[in-house]
């Protein structure tokens, strides 16, 4: 399943989550992302067609939670970002007020770079967010 | 007010039906607009206290906000409503993962896949479930020696577990490292399981940023490892530690293996 943000001038940079997606989308060697709710439902997904989106979405929700309660239960601080790097590429998600962004990267992809980016986009959602 | 708006959308010739309501409500939902959209999922259901797509909504609503207690009580009253409604039985199950109550989530998911039989969140959930459940191979437990594992001075935290969350060594150890274990086998499957799914292979291991900590993580399909430093800590240096510290934990778990 592929959904393409188109831009919504009228809303605050942050709001427009699937433009920013589509942006971290296009960094090299970036397969894709979703932005997830907490409780599971995709908010957007750019991902190549036949992706298990629903599965990924699940995971990627039900990932996020337990990370961030893995922080304040346990006194080790609010979770911000995981990096989970495999043996053909890795994954980076990042916790924002409305949920999760998720970045799927390539083995060759800079992901120190996509790293960074997710971060600023992850900032630039929360500061929309918690206003 | 949100009302006002979807009266006035309508032409203001009539108010909103509970349907329009809560379509209008899904809508905000599914472009992150929670709030907005409680608002309007708790005016449709003071009109109709029996709906299940308004008490469906209103979990999903409290789950993305990370208000599971309501969360929970949302998706119960539509499982009195109707007891295989899969999408209810799915946010219950995930709520039940997160009170590490494994064996309810997985009741919950089998009755989803039971009426759903291609429900892929709730397989994907099931199989890191089961997984979790399995217990890790026989080995025996004596105490693996801290001494032996040499973690560098700046580490305030090791873990060393099996992938089934038995716990074999910990530094510091309180009242919570069980269930700081239970969590980081928790995570290293959820995280094993999203790269297989996308394709990318086994888990080789993965860096948890949080506000004031950075934790990094290693594993295979026997034991996991946890290193947790400072929040400043260089990811490049601490991935050279995590992987002098997993080597050492081998050679002691081969050292305590049965001849």
């Amino acid at each position: 399943m592929t959904v393409n943000g188109t831009a919504d001038p009228a809303r605050p940079r942050g709001r427009d989550v699937r433009s920013l997606l589509a942006e971290l989308a296009r960094l090299p060697g970036v397969r894709g992302g979703l932005v997830v709710a907490a409780d599971g439902l995709v908010i957007a997904a750019e991902l190549p067609a036949g992706s298990p989106v629903e599965a990924l979405s699940a995971l990627a929700a039900t990932l996020g939670r337990e990370l961030e309660l893995r922080g304040p239960r346990l006194r080790r601080g609010t979770f911000q970002m995981a990096q989970l790097t495999g043996t053909a590429g890795g994954i980076v998600l990042g916790s924002t007020p409305i949920g999760f962004v998720v970045l799927v990267a390539a083995a060759d992809a800079d992901h120190e770079a996509v790293r960074q980016a997710l971060g600023r986009a992850v900032e630039t959602v929360r500061q929309a967010w918690s206003r | 007010m949100l009302l006002g708006g979807l009266f006035r959308a309508m032409g203001g010739r009539r108010a909103p039906t509970t349907v329009e309501i809560f379509r209008r409500a899904r809508r905000y939902r599914d472009e992150g607009r929670f709030e907005e959209a409680g608002e309007l999922v708790a005016r449709g259901l003071q009109l109709d206290p029996s709906s299940v797509v308004g008490h469906l909504l209103a979990g999903s609503l409290h789950a993305a906000l990370r208000e599971m207690d309501r969360a929970k009580a949302a998706f119960e009253r539509v499982l009195a409503l109707d007891a295989l409604h899969p999408r209810a039985l799915l946010g219950r199950a995930r709520i039940a993962l997160e009170e590490g109550d494994a064996a309810a989530c997985t009741e919950l998911l089998r009755r989803a896949l039971e009426r759903y039989p291609d429900f892929p969140e709730a397989r994907a959930l099931l199989e890191v479930v089961s997984a979790g459940s399995r217990p890790g191979p026989p080995r025996p437990l004596a105490a693996v020696r801290m001494d032996r594992l040499r973690p560098p001075a700046d580490t305030r935290e090791l873990l060393l577990l099996r992938t089934d969350a038995t716990l074999l060594v910990a530094q510091p150890r309180g009242a919570r490292t069980e269930e700081l274990a239970a969590r980081t086998a928790r995570v290293a499957r959820l995280a094993s399981a999203m790269l297989a799914r996308a394709g990318l292979g086994p888990l080789e291991h993965a860096a948890i940023e949080g506000a004031a900590e950075t934790t990094l993580l290693r594993g295979d399909e026997d034991v996991i490892l946890s290193l947790t430093f400072g929040r400043d800590v260089d990811t490049a240096a601490g991935l050279a530690h995590l992987e002098r510290v997993w080597t050492h934990c081998r050679q002691e778990l081969a050292r305590e293996e049965p001849a």
